[in-house]
């Protein structure tokens, strides 16, 4: 098999017809201006709600149940680990979709499905969990208290860090460079909780802050001490996003940007033949892509201390959330046949991780179902329905969070600025998947 | 983008980039509308030096007009490939393809190369002989986004959207 130049993919899903990006640009837009006008005045989610489930809480809470479920995770990296240290270096060698499809796309269906799973489960709290507990010390105490401005500001740079392996890092699926990531990441991460204690895991583990930002919009929430069956947009605006959350959804949103940027003819043409190296284009690029997010939905966001009581710098963090649904917009968008296809290559990789012909778990002899890409208008209407769905619920919940946040007259005028600029990234988002 | 939809696009891309007159990203993004013609074209008859290519250019299908785009099956669709002092032409070009159209590579290069095409499955590789013309061909049995790469160079040549 040919070893793609970027990525593991070979085939990807074909450009956006331009019918559907004017399409969706015109319903983003008609779709925000009605609710700006028409929508309620007072807030309506005040309060998360909900069903509680006493029984589901009984069964996730359960000790045994969770023991299950981190030794199975930590079990699967264990396997996973043993294809990256031991295996061939080939694209055959699952560690590759593991790593770049099975974690990277996979945690989001996991997160949206099982909530808090992945902060539960975390391999990385498990290791650490086994050291203390071999030191006979409290995984909570740490050497030192990581300042609470701190929040999820690590993890923000440690999902530049991974969306710089992704999309820059030459070479990136080869064995020698991986585990030289992989081995950055356990160090950063198992020192600094044995420094700060386990919170630096929930502070700086790039995939533990993506995973559980995203739980944000599961349907499944923990209220004090019990897990409830919540309407998702009351769930997303109940969340108290962390110093940070903001750099934490602008790589998001920034990386998978870059991601489509850098397949349009123009960024091609012009990297290729230029003489600085591609690897300055490529930092340079998706640092300006997460800076370019980060700095408008800030400014826009800001806007509102004019009518509000609170500090201009306090409101980014407040509406945070209500960029959320279009970073899941555009996952879905530019991942879904990625997670759907190479994920299945991954499944079956997985049987045989050394390359020996082993068909441990019985997939090794399936095929790759890739039926998926013959219906090419079905995948650009589910791209379009992921981007201008995701925006819609942004808008609803940015509308929410303003009319709760900004007295009832001004809440209209408030929110117009930060409005328009997720009209701007959705519209953006539909250019990039018609890839010019 | 090639052949006749170039104007079109362009057009409206234009006025999509006013809709979201905000975005910094969309106006960077009209700057492609910019790129020069791909190499595509009828081509000459040239000696067939791929192994692997089946075609021979005596019983090859012609190739379209000049004026009609690539878009018909019944006519392969010839790309013309450059390769010289380490740089590509064309290079990211993008060109639509009917599912099931023969596409045919005559490749030109002052190094030895491979020409990888991901076409799916095991992919269609044509090694290249410094300042020997190379001929190949392959047909795309699916639709999706396939990339042709220089293997030597690590560049794109074009890729291809295949309906």
């Amino acid at each position: 098999m040919l070893v793609p130049l970027h990525g593991i993919a070979s085939r990807h899903d074909l450009p956006l017809p331009f019918s559907f990006v004017v399409i969706g640009a015109v319903l983003a837009l008609t779709i925000s201006f009605v609710i700006l006008i028409f929508a309620w005045r007072h807030p309506r989610f005040e309060r998360v709600g909900g069903h509680p489930m006493p029984g589901l809480t009984a069964v996730v809470d359960n000790p045994i149940v969770r023991l299950v479920a981190r030794v199975l995770v930590l079990a699967t990296y264990a396997w996973a680990g043993l294809a990256m240290m031991f295996g061939q270096d080939l694209l055959t060698n699952p560690i590759f979709g593991f790593v770049y499809v099975w974690m990277w796309v996979g945690l989001v269906p996991i997160s949206l499905l099982l909530g808090q799973f992945w902060r539960a489960t975390n391999p990385l709290r498990s290791i650490h969990r086994g050291l203390c507990a071999l030191a006979r010390v409290d995984p909570e105490q740490g050497l030192a208290t990581l300042p609470g401005w701190a929040g999820v500001w690590p993890a923000a740079v440690g999902l530049f860090g991974f969306g710089w392996l992704e999309l820059v890092q030459p070479d990136r699926t080869t064995l020698a460079v991986l585990r030289l990531w992989v081995l950055v990441w356990l160090v950063i991460l198992v020192l600094g909780a044995i420094v700060f204690g386990q919170r630096w895991i929930g502070a700086a583990d790039p995939f533990e802050v993506y995973a559980s930002t995203l739980a944000q919009m599961s349907i499944w929430r923990r209220v004090g001490d019990e897990v409830r069956l919540v309407n998702p947009l009351a769930g997303l605006n109940a969340w108290h996003a962390p110093p940070g959350a903001t750099a934490v959804v602008a790589a998001l949103l920034g990386s998978t940007a870059f991601d489509s940027f850098t397949n349009t003819s123009w960024w091609i043409q012009g990297v290729q033949n230029s003489n600085v190296p591609a690897v300055v284009w490529g930092t340079a690029g998706l640092m300006a892509m997460i800076i370019i997010v980060f700095v408008s939905f800030s400014l826009g966001a800001a806007w509102m201390g004019r009518y509000g009581d609170r500090p201009a710098a306090d409101y980014p963090r407040l509406m945070v959330g209500s960029l959320l649904p279009i970073v899941l917009g555009y996952i879905v968008a530019h991942y879904a046949t990625l997670l759907i296809v190479e994920g299945q290559r991954t499944a079956i990789n997985f049987s045989d991780p050394l390359g020996r012909g082993w068909n441990v778990f019985g997939s090794a002899e399936m095929g790759v179902n890739s039926a998926i890409f013959n219906h090419p208008t079905a995948i650009a209407l589910v791209q379009l329905c992921a981007i201008v769905g995701g925006h819609v619920f942004g808008i609803v919940c940015a509308h929410e969070k303003a009319v709760a946040l900004l007295p009832p007259d001004r809440a209209v005028r408030g929110q117009l600025p930060l409005l328009l600029v997720m009209v701007g990234f959705t519209c953006a988002g539909l250019l990039l998947l018609f890839s010019p | 983008m090639y052949g006749k939809a170039v104007t079109p696009m362009s057009a409206r891309a234009a006025n999509s980039a006013l809709i979201c007159g905000t975005m910094t990203l969309a106006l960077l993004l009209g700057g492609c509308t910019s790129s020069p013609e791909p190499q595509v074209s009828a081509s000459p008859p040239s000696p067939v030096s791929s192994p692997s290519g089946p075609s021979s250019p005596a019983t090859s299908p012609p190739s379209p007009p000049a004026s009609s785009p690539s878009l018909n099956a019944d006519y392969a669709l010839t790309i013309n490939i450059t390769i010289a002092r380490g740089k590509t032409v064309p290079s990211g070009e993008k060109i639509n393809v009917r599912v099931g159209q023969k596409v045919i590579l005559n490749v030109t290069s002052d190094t030895d190369d491979e020409i990888h095409a991901h076409i799916g499955g095991e992919g269609y590789e044509l090694p290249v002989q410094a300042g020997t013309p190379a001929r190949g061909s392959f047909t795309l049995e699916d639709p999706g986004s396939f990339e042709v790469e220089s293997h030597h160079l690590e560049k794109i040549i074009v890729i291809l959207n295949a309906r």
